[in-house]
């Protein structure tokens, strides 16, 4: 049975593939690292609990004498606290679910909120929106963490510009606030509003109504990595200021030049959903499809849609337009293909960008390219074309989009996968607004400045001088959720209610309306900023409009049926979140003709200088930008492609360690090539995937006042940025560092568990795959076994994870801690290897370091017919019950970690302190349908075993078995792309028994015999690239 | 040395002198000490007989015995929820905004609900942390109320009846103690349920510890 794709060799880190390749068993190296020994469990200054080993000993004792004297113990007095007036929707211990928005970014995915008594508990994602379509990131999952952030402003505060905050009634500010704003009514004095992308068509029509009150008044939005590069080079080549809707369902080939759409660039869900449903195939797919869509990506760091392409390939950073101007070529001036060919613009701006002129610099295949042209050709109409995001922040990011455009109108894309008839956002963030603004700031002339959350003290770059401008400001007002590092230098800190406080609504691109309802009170003394605006409007004598209602709520009411027309029922809005009033958007819209002249932006003549090394400051899935660096939970995330929490820290090629002489670890410090100002020190991580000279390090760390989590974790990267002609430049910044002396350990999941040469990850060609389904996926084992086989009357509950579906994005990883009251460990114990999380995320890597193929794999307990934990349990706290679970008995357990050892799939937690013992309110977000497990207690993935029980609690209300698709497990709820499927394997046309017998599932470490209830689906590349189809050696 | 150990031997007339004395005694000590304390650890957390004093006198003998108010009334989610609930004060006052208005403690009720604010009750029937006890599966399966709370129309303070333990919980789940409308012969058990031969109701771990 020759079986070639086995023999593929994985690696997990640059380690593991020297020691791959020069056959060097790596481990005895790993262990060499100082902090791997740090480990002992009973080292006296560990206990984060503060009872050290002597005085645990110590407490025992004494505990022990005292029970034998007392001879009666009573268990400490619990209350029951019912309500004084009940609610009638609320039944003590029913969830009520509310349709909601989530209001974490932009992209303003649907959510459903669980609330028990009357508290939010889990976000999960909405069905029935029409873009998001129940998926959900590990941001909006997290969401809900920081309604109970303990560091939150509580009431709304005098600040002073001392950073000294004196608290403040709602009525004194409003007092305050109608006095400065009537003052500037009349005296015509510059009143000025700056947000983020806000995405609330009602709260942008009331800040319009409330500007209209002023005659020098202006709302300014500008977010630094807002895609503002595709706003412009839609107004050059279109001339209208638009981001497209992009039609991943409708694109069968995907070229990406450094978008990173899987990730965290534009609307992730939403792109997520749409291609992953091209590329289900067998029986995941429904239909038996055996047609996958093919994705190829051509950037400089390795992102998370990176790792998912079919083929990627590494160029330095900035080149990106150079290889788009490359297929342009191709089709215009080589191929003559285009109607363009006899334009002269063209002739003079692609000339020098030819295929082989471009391939031959940056080191690109020149067949391959010439290949991909072809096929993109072939699939023209039925193609997308993307670029940008945030690792082309600059001139040449826009560049870029430009050449991007020109791509997707030359191969009739455009009105076909890209729809520029309905913008993304109605309200643009704009660099030169901010500019301006900035401007008026340094020349004193504004008098009033509303800032809504956006935290520009931290958020802006240095380069753009906000933080200076803002001492020149007569009075400044910010709303924020916290006492941050903007808090602090203006007149008023306006404490901010969560999404889940307050009424609002999102508009996740125009024509899709999201209602966002509040599910609690708010808890301390906050208002939203349309809260605000409303009673300031008032206070200045408006009474139109908006203004004519008495709450947000009748006035946001007001805005819906006013804009939705018959469209329009209230009940309905709330029940189910979302409503389309769009255009159907199925039959495309008409395409926007291309204007040449915007093709001159790019200059004609390319340089070349690929000797200096080049930064790209980019934002890492879980923490973004900074405003969520206070929540442990994606603090405590691992990087889906780094796999190290708690940090940021300086990417670097391997080739580029080896010449730097750096070490995993070692201390860089780094500036800017131009200038030594902004210096930042970091440790160095060397990532695979990096062309030669290209550095990465992420922004939105280096927080000093996001509060006891988020203050001090990594570095502020940001002040490296630099203002080019048309952009902010976040990428290609030329840099320059150098080794100093020190060593950080960097808080990595991923070196706990090597794949030691076994079939874990199983994957073949979408080629051979068309021939034989179960190509990759021939070699089974066979084996019998000694113990009696289960017999299962009833359910047996089991799994299937397809992994050419998963992206790796890890919103299951979030979904799963938010339902399981899994606890954060901090930094140095991630480091000790015991962060806690029951589904985890193995990353592996083959082929070449700087071009590697990547695989995510979601691990969790595999809930084994023959589980080799419950074997060695010496109290029975782990055993198989009668649904085929492999059952995790808390208060059996005794902690002696024996099950542990014996798993074979590393997936049990063990809790070496009490962990779960958090500051308040956070405790509040505890599931209580999930025991809270204490220090000394084993635990792992339940299934969802309380979702189970409540599936069959409803199933025997209705007195039929659980249905099919009835219940879903946490991390099968929030997965983007439906990698994951639960359901009853002795149901045979239950959709997991299915999908478990296509032709390619396995399971993980089959020769083993412990029968897992998971079944793994391989995964199909749509390539023919030499890795894929040839074991490496 | 060895002439005066046996001259120590001589001397001795009983076996039961001072040091053997002692000996027994701390003996007996350790036995005794021994013993309370696996006494104790036996009863530890079993609260059975707990009538706690509660804030607001209420008398379960008088609502549900005499005046035979229905469990479900006020414990109005035991047949729809996990939680039987205890009643918020406005089922209170559903009553009592015209029953016995004068009495003090009414008053105190009807403040609660002026003010909106809740009564503090103790908790009697508490099991620990990591059971997860459903009401509604057992009220819909027809179990009494009384089986597990004992007489609760003759208590006029409501204490806890039985023991509530693991042990006491799987007796009636494996049919020794099940009430008579719910013993079935094991081949009456329903396929899909996942009941064990002869149990009457789910026993294994998960069924109450998640």
């Amino acid at each position: 049975m020759d079986n070639t794709e086995n023999e593929k060799k994985y690696w997990r880190s640059i380690e593991e593939w020297k020691s791959l390749s020069e056959e060097f068993n790596a481990t005895t190296k790993d262990q060499e690292k100082p902090g791997e020994f740090l480990s002992s469990p009973l080292k006296e200054d560990t206990g984060r609990d503060g009872h050290s080993r002597r005085e645990f000993l110590k407490l025992m004792g004494a505990s022990f004498a005292m029970m034998s004297a007392s001879a009666c113990t009573r268990r400490p007095i619990e209350k029951i606290i019912p309500f004084a007036r009940k609610p009638e929707e609320i039944t003590a211990g029913v969830a009520n679910w509310y349709a909601s928005t989530c209001r974490e970014c932009s992209a303003s995915c649907g959510v459903l909120v669980k609330t028990r008594d009357g508290r939010p508990l889990k976000f999960e994602g909405q069905p029935t929106h029409p873009d998001s379509q129940g998926g959900l990131c590990a941001r909006g999952q997290a969401s809900v963490l920081n309604v109970y952030d303990p560091d939150r402003l509580k009431a709304p505060a005098l600040v002073k510009r001392q950073g000294q905050s004196q608290e403040q009634s709602w009525g004194q500010i409003d007092e305050a606030m109608t006095q400065v704003l009537s003052q500037s009514k009349s005296g015509g004095n510059r009143v000025r509003i700056l947000t983020g992308e806000l995405a609330s068509p009602s709260a942008l029509a009331l800040i319009e109504n409330f500007l209209k009150g002023f005659s020098n008044a202006q709302h300014i939005t500008y977010e630094v990595l807002a895609s503002e590069e595709i706003a412009q080079a839609a107004e050059l080549t279109y001339g209208k200021r638009v981001v497209p809707h992009y039609r991943f369902d409708q694109a069968d080939y995907i070229l990406s030049f450094g978008a990173d759409f899987l990730g965290n660039w534009l609307n992730p869900v939403e792109f997520s959903k749409a291609f992953s449903k091209k590329k289900k195939l067998g029986k995941i797919s429904g239909n038996g499809s055996k047609i996958s869509s093919r994705f190829v990506a051509f950037e400089s760091l390795l992102t998370l849609t990176g790792s998912n392409a079919d083929e990627r390939y590494s160029i330095p950073s900035g080149e990106e337009y150079k290889v788009a101007l490359a297929f342009a070529h191709y089709f215009i001036l080589e191929k003559k293909w285009s109607a363009y060919q006899s334009n002269p613009i063209f002739q003079d701006t692609l000339a020098g960008y030819s295929i082989k002129n471009v391939s031959e610099k940056l080191g690109l295949p020149q067949a391959q390219m010439t290949k991909i042209a072809e096929e993109l050709w072939a699939k023209r109409g039925k193609s997308l074309v993307l670029g940008g995001g945030h690792q082309t922040k600059g001139d040449h990011g826009l560049y870029l989009e430009l050449a991007v455009n020109l791509l997707n109108t030359v191969l009739e894309n455009e009105g076909v996968t890209v729809d520029g008839s309905v913008s993304w956002l109605p309200h643009f963030s704009s660099l030169q607004r901010l500019k301006d603004l900035i401007a008026e700031m340094k020349a004193g002339q504004v008098d009033v400045l509303i800032i809504h959350q956006l935290n520009p003290v931290f958020s802006f770059p240095k380069t753009l001088g906000f933080e200076d401008a803002l001492k020149k400001v007569a009075k400044i007002y910010y709303l924020t959720d916290r006492m941050d590092e903007t808090a602090k230098v203006v007149d008023y800190a306006l404490a901010l209610s969560h999404a889940t406080e307050a009424w609002g609504d999102a508009s996740s691109r125009v024509g899709v309306w999201s209602i966002q309802q509040p599910t609690i009170s708010p808890m301390y003394s906050t208002r939203s900023l349309e809260e605000c605006l409303l009673v300031w409007g008032k206070g200045l004598g408006e009474k139109s409009g908006f203004f004519s209602h008495s709450s947000w709520h009748d006035a946001l009411q007001w805005n819906w049926k006013q804009n939705l027309g018959s469209a329009f029922d209230w009940e309905d809005i709330l029940r189910n979140g979302s409503v389309k009033t769009g255009p159907a958007t199925a039959n495309g819209a008409p395409a926007r003709n291309f204007s040449a002249t915007a093709m001159k932006v790019i200059p004609a003549t390319p340089s070349w200088n690929l000797n200096q090394f080049r930064l790209v400051i980019y934002p890492k899935i879980a923490t973004y930008d900074g405003r969520h660096a206070n929540n442990g939970w994606l603090q405590e995330l691992p990087d889906p492609v780094t796999k190290i929490t708690w940090d940021n820290y300086f990417m670097i090629s391997d080739q580029d360690s080896k010449n730097m002489n750096l070490r995993e670890g070692d201390k860089i410090r780094l500036s800017l090539l131009s200038s030594a100002r902004d210096e930042i020190e970091l440790p160095v991580h060397i990532q695979p995937g990096l062309k030669e000279k290209t550095c990465g390090v992420a922004l939105g760390y280096g927080r000093t006042s996001a509060g006891r989590v988020g203050n001090g974790v990594g570095v502020q990267a940001l002040h490296l940025a630099t203002l080019e002609q048309r952009t902010l430049s976040l990428s290609a910044l030329p840099i320059k560092f150098e080794k100093i002396p020190g060593h950080a350990e960097l808080a990595c999941t991923q070196r706990h568990n090597s794949m030691e040469g076994r079939p874990i990850i199983k994957e073949t060609s979408l080629k051979k795959y068309q021939k034989n389904p179960k190509a990759g996926n021939e070699h089974h084992e066979h084996l019998t076994t000694i113990w009696p086989e289960h017999k299962y009357h009833g359910y047996r509950w089991g799994m299937a994870i397809d992994l050419n579906s998963c992206t790796g994005c890890s919103a299951c990883v979030i979904g799963c801690q938010s339902e399981n009251n899994i606890p954060v460990v901090g930094k140095s114990f991630v480091i000790t290897n015991r962060e806690m999380h029951w589904l985890r995320i193995d990353r592996y890597y083959s082929g070449r370091t700087d071009q590697p193929e990547v695989v995510h794999q979601p691990m969790l307990c595999q809930h084994c017919e023959n589980a080799p934990c419950e074997t060695v349990c010496p109290v029975l706290a782990t055993l198989h019950d009668h649904e085929g679970l492999n059952q995790q008995i808390y208060n059996r357990c005794v902690g002696t970690r024996y099950c542990a050892n014996n798993c074979p799939y590393k997936v049990r937690r063990f809790n070496w302190f009490t962990f779960t013992d958090v500051v308040e309110p956070l405790n509040l977000a505890f599931n209580p349908d999930v025991t809270v497990r204490t220090r000394g207690v084993m635990e792992k993935c339940t299934f969802c075993v309380q979702r189970i029980q409540d599936a069959k609690d409803h199933a025997k209300d209705r007195g039929t078995p659980v249905q099919d698709g009835e219940l879903k497990t946490a991390c099968q709820q929030s997965c983007p792309t439906d990698a994951i499927v639960f359901g009853n394997l002795n149901d045979p046309q239950s959709r997991v028994s299915q999908i478990s017998k296509d032709p390619r599932g396995y399971h993980v470490l089959e020769e083993l015999n412990v029968r897992p209830s998971i079944t793994y689906l391989t995964k199909i590349r749509n390539t023919e690239h030499e890795s894929t189809t040839s074991s490496h050696s | 040395m060895s002439a005066s150990g046996s001259s120590d031997s001589n001397q001795s007339h009983s076996k039961w002198g001072p040091f053997q004395f002692k000996y027994a005694l701390i003996g007996i000590v350790v036995l005794f000490i021994l013993g309370n304390t696996f006494y104790t650890l036996r009863k530890v957390g079993n609260n059975q007989g707990y009538a706690p004093k509660q804030p607001i006198p209420f008398s379960h003998k008088l609502h549900a015995g005499d005046n035979g108010i229905p469990c479900l009334y006020c414990h109005s989610a035991a047949d729809k929820s996990k939680s039987a609930s205890v009643p918020p004060v406005n089922v209170c006052m559903n009553c009592h905004s015209v029953v016995k208005t004068d009495s003090p403690f009414i008053k105190q009720v009807k403040e609660h609900y002026d003010k909106n604010i809740p009564i503090e009750w103790i908790k009697v029937h508490d099991l620990p942390d990591h059971a997860n006890f459903n009401h509604k599966r057992h009220v819909a399966k027809g179990v009494a109320c009384e089986t597990c709370h004992g007489n609760v129309k003759k208590m006029d303070v409501i204490e806890q009846d039985q023991p509530l333990t693991m042990g006491w919980c799987l007796d009636c789940h494996r049919g020794k103690t099940a009430p008579e409308h719910l013993m079935r012969a094991p081949e009456n058990t329903p396929r899909n349920s996942g009941i064990e031969a002869g149990s009457v109701a789910p026993t294994s771990c998960y069924t109450c510890h998640h």
